[in-house]
């Protein structure tokens, strides 16, 4: 077991409610919150640190939440969470109720001291809030074992036992999993888990699969609202310290779902099978023509294929292996089954979830992360292997720290770069990662033959004139300003250019202590562009499957063309801020993409909440039953206005327009909705009406939006039409001095000022 | 310094290398009863209270000088719960010596003994070297095998015994020095007795003869 020493021992209090609910305005007040943009965060290892609520996260990212959309404080959203929550929180009571409780109907008691102790007859988990309904004379709960239940009961105690021990280990430095509670409901969820996954039982690993799950779930939790409130607060429904087991259940089985077949021990695969295929899993060259027919475990085809691909990226690694016969299951149990958290200190790990999570819920991504992880530690492996068999093992078997301790981009690295992997897999990809973890400090081990050994590299992709020039550019370039420069070299891949041209901005800005704020529209910038290339993921993945990593090349064995940048002169190493030489513009599709959709982001927002009013309205007309001609004449109104959404959403009209829900919220007098009290109220004339400023009201509707965003703010300044929370034009007027006066061919005035009101908000 | 560097490795190498090139042992057992607080003792001269499971297969490397020859004890250490020879080919049959270990305070990781023993009959190479070991015998109070168990069981399984305490350091090193004396007297004295005996002494403060380090009478003096 490699623990590694630097593992600071993270004892976390838990935020107090305060904290934690202004984190959760914090998440939600984002106007462009999207699944996609927290992938993009996930993606850059920043989830965490910009919103908290990790857990909540994850339920997104495993789809077991609707999916996060700003402004979700509303009726609607919290009668669709709160079904969710409900069946998925009784689904948890229901399997309680079944496997927890002895054949007399009694819950079982083992827990506590960790020695066995026998039952005493009272229950101590279940006195839990959320299980106090439970009728204690339950029907026969073994149903299928009804010759003699006790029997299978002892079988029973005698599995939780087993999972204890390992309860009992786990994270032995953390408080939390210290405390009594937690440890009998770790062992309560592997149980369950088990009884209802037979085929798979209980195996050792997974106890440290789940931990971290319930000690965030637990951690983001938030304590009931005063029975007498009687307002409906969706963070208090989400995050109720009372379903903590319940939520860490959804959690935790989603998970497994996907790592299941990591833990699985029946041989049920022919080594000559791929294991399932993610999209865009590129078919192996090198795959094993072993006539061989018999079945192996699931991790054992893992690991077979990850070797395999290994083969084509990294030939010389690969033969190291062979060499020495070392089986990929040797590593790939303990990376695979525990998601590499035991080569990682924990914090570190938690990022590489982020992004595993976000971007891979069906975990296929592992086998690229593990690639990377190689890659990573190539030259010290390759030096080990040198010395012998224990040393090379020795290196693998305890995965070497990043040399630079302060590259806290790691973790996010190493999923970027599995991803491009994915995409890329060639041994110029593999050259290309290396030559990156070395100008990022991220090597480990001495390459065999000069720095990042480009002659090497050569040798396996002469044929490939785009790896040829990119071997030459950088050996051009590692020879220059490397140490100098940590942010610059970024991500080869379209997407990944322009969002590293951001990082290195970014990390220039922090530099030169420019505020939170302003370095936020970076981030922003970023997540916008990872959102659209979204759009645009198909066909790149159809063109990656044999291009090199060259991001402008898709058709990379064609003859080598001047025209064709290699990829490491479109990135920014020399100067990732330097005002005298602006960075290129970033492709004009993601921009045009990114404004158009965050225009219809707007405007999504704004037709919710005219259907929200609609909705209201006519709930009223029904209600009244023409006894009211106003609430009559208001339902017609609402009718008009449902009409109008409709023709919007079914392509009729171009654009919603809001005047069309102007006269209802008069005619409803309603209340002044409430704005959500941490949303600056920046504009110069709030509106007494939710929807829109009558100004822009008014306006015929912004048909032109989709057309005129392309080089302007213009694209952006479309969305406040709906909604005076976006705040988009109403900045335009303060842009960043340093920023877009340095760069105004990049960055336009809008999207920066659109930012900056977001970037003020967290403050 | 890159000169003399080199010639010592190149030493080293030829020293090590060849005669008994490396020992490979394997320490097989229920979950829990102290593989991996037996093998931080002997490789690291360590212990935690605060230990994690091992999930999969870890590995240590120790050099010892026994009888003077230098040996280099390679380790591997196994999840009490996997069943490994359906994972790794390499796992039983490149082992030379296997260290069956049990708790002394657990009666079920004694009585899964024979299941493990059985196991190593049937896939390990023939004549591999075994010793028993009873784990956390310093816990006296909790202790539900008595020492004439574990040796019943050792004499009727045909191993050698001993009873450690990694905690304590009781009787780590000798369980270690024994089974590789035994792997050592099967397989490198019995081979040829090629050359390089590695006076080097770079281990030998680690050394411990096999037989003086007995302290347990118990111990079953198997050969040497």
């Amino acid at each position: 077991m490699s623990s590694h020493p630097d593992d600071a021992a993270p004892q976390r209090p838990r935020p107090t409610q305060a904290e934690l609910l202004e984190r959760w305005e914090r998440y939600f007040a984002d106007p462009l919150l999207s699944l996609a943009v927290l992938r993009g965060e996930a993606e850059q290892g920043t989830l965490e640190d910009k919103r908290g609520l990790r857990s909540l996260s994850w339920r997104y990212f495993f789809g077991i939440l609707p999916s996060p959309a700003p402004l979700s404080d509303t009726p609607s959203a919290y009668s669709t969470y709160e079904l969710l929550l409900s069946q998925s929180r009784s689904h948890y009571t229901e399997l309680r109720e079944r496997y927890l409780r002895s054949p007399d109907g009694r819950w079982i008691n083992d827990g506590g001291t960790g020695a066995g102790a026998s039952s005493t007859g009272h229950a101590t988990t279940a006195g839990q809030a959320g299980l106090a309904k439970v009728d204690a004379k339950a029907n026969n709960p073994l149903g299928l074992d009804e010759e003699n239940p006790w029997q299978a009961w002892f079988l029973d105690l005698e599995l939780r036992k087993t999972i204890r021990q390992d309860v009992l280990r786990t994270f032995p430095e953390v408080d939390f999993f210290r405390e009594p509670t937690t440890q009998d409901r770790l062992v309560d969820l592997l149980f369950v888990y088990c009884k209802l996954t037979p085929e798979i039982g209980y195996r050792q690993g997974m106890h440290e699969l789940l931990a971290p799950l319930l000690w965030y779930v637990d951690y983001d939790s938030l304590e009931p609202l005063s029975p007498n409130a009687n307002e409906l607060s969706l963070a208090h429904l989400v995050l109720a310290r009372e379903w903590v087991e319940h939520d860490t259940w959804a959690l935790f089985s989603a998970l497994m779902k996907s790592a299941s077949p990591f833990y699985d021990h029946t041989p049920s695969r022919s080594l000559s099978l791929r294991p399932p295929p993610a999209p865009g899993y590129p078919p192996s060259a090198s795959t094993p023509s072993s006539s061989s027919t018999a079945l192996v475990q699931p991790i054992v085809a893992v690991a077979t294929h990850l070797h395999s691909l290994l083969a084509t990226l990294d030939p010389p690694l690969h033969a190291a292996f062979t060499r020495l016969q070392v089986e990929p299951q040797l590593y790939a149990i303990r990376w695979l089954r525990l998601l590499f958290s035991r080569e990682f200190p924990l914090p570190d790990t938690l990022v590489l979830w982020d992004g595993l999570f976000a971007l891979d819920p069906s975990l296929h991504l592992t086998t690229h992360i593990a690639l990377a992880m190689l890659l990573r530690i190539r030259d010290a492996l390759l030096g080990a292997a040198r010395d012998g068999y224990g040393e090379f093992l020795q290196v693998l078997l305890r995965y070497p720290p990043c040399p630079d301790a302060a590259a806290s981009f790691r973790p996010a690295l190493l999923v970027q770069q599995a991803l491009y992997l994915r995409d890329h897999l060639s041994p110029a990809a593999a050259a290309h990662i290396r030559a990156q973890n070395v100008q990022l400090g991220a090597s480990v081990g001495e390459p065999s033959s000069g720095p990042p050994s480009p002659d090497e590299e050569e040798q396996y992709d002469l044929r490939r004139p785009a790896a040829r020039q990119a071997a030459a550019h950088r050996r051009s370039q590692t020879a220059g300003n490397v140490a100098a420069l940590p942010q610059g070299l970024g991500f080869l891949s379209g997407e990944g250019l322009v969002g590293d041209l951001a990082k290195g901005v970014y990390g220039r800005a922090e530099a030169l202590g420019i505020n939170k704020a302003l370095m936020g529209t970076f981030n922003e910038i970023k997540r916008g562009v990872a959102e659209a290339s979204a759009l645009a993921e198909e066909r790149r993945r159809q063109q990656a499957r044999f291009s090199t990593p060259s991001p402008s090349s898709p058709s990379s064995f064609g003859p080598p063309s001047a025209a064709r940048p290699a990829p490491y002169s479109q990135i920014p190493t020399r100067a990732p801020w330097d005002p005298q030489r602006s960075p290129p513009p970033p492709p004009v599709a993601a921009k045009d993409a990114l404004s158009d959709l965050a225009a219809m982001r707007a405007q999504s927002i704004a037709m919710s909440r005219a259907v929200d009013i609609c909705v209201n309205a006519l709930e009223r007309a029904a209600s009244a039953e023409g006894e009211s001609v106003g609430a009559e004449r208001a339902g017609m109104m609402a009718l008009t206005a449902l009409k109008h959404v409709r023709d919007v959403l079914g392509g009729q009209a171009h654009a919603f327009d809001p005047a069309v829900i102007e006269p209802l919220t008069l005619a409803l007098s309603v209340p002044e909705e409430k704005v959500r009290d941490d949303e600056p109220k920046a504009d110069a004339t709030p509106s007494p009406v939710p929807v829109a400023p009558s100004a822009s009201a008014k306006a015929p509707p912004p048909t032109a939006a989709s057309s005129a965003s392309t080089t302007s703010a213009s694209g952006l300044s479309v969305a406040p039409v709906s909604s005076p929370q976006l705040h988009l034009s109403a900045r335009t007027d303060k842009p960043l001095p340093s920023l877009s006066q340095g760069n105004p061919g990049y960055l336009s005035g809008g999207q920066l000022s659109w930012n900056t009101a977001k970037g003020a908000e967290q403050d | 310094m890159p000169a003399p560097q080199q010639s010592y490795d190149m030493l080293a190498k030829v020293c090590t290398l060849p005669p008994g090139p490396r020992c490979e042992m394997l320490l097989i057992g229920d979950s829990g009863v102290g593989k991996s607080c037996l093998l931080l003792r002997f490789c690291d001269d360590a212990w935690t209270p605060s230990f994690i499971t091992t999930i999969g297969i870890d590995f240590k490397i120790r050099t010892i000088e026994l009888e003077g020859k230098r040996i280099k004890l390679q380790i591997w250490d196994t999840a009490g719960q996997e069943r490994f020879r359906t994972i790794t080919t390499a796992y039983y049959r490149g082992a030379m010596g296997i260290l069956l270990v049990y708790d002394v305070t657990d009666e079920r990781s004694f009585n899964n003994i024979r299941t493990w023993h059985a196991n190593v009959e049937q896939h390990a190479s023939e004549g591999v070297n075994k010793i028993l070991i009873g784990n956390k015998c310093d816990w006296t109070d909790k202790k539900v095998i008595s020492e004439q168990q574990g040796q019943e069981l050792a004499d009727e399984l045909g191993l050698r015994f001993l009873e450690t305490s990694a905690k304590s350091n009781i009787n780590v090193e000798q369980a270690f020095f024994a089974l590789a004396s035994d792997i050592k007297a099967r397989l490198i004295d019995t081979a040829a007795p090629s050359g390089g005996s590695g006076a080097g002494g770079a281990a030998g403060s680690s050394s411990v003869g096999l037989g003086q380090g007995q302290g347990n009478g118990e111990a079953k003096s198997g050969c040497c």
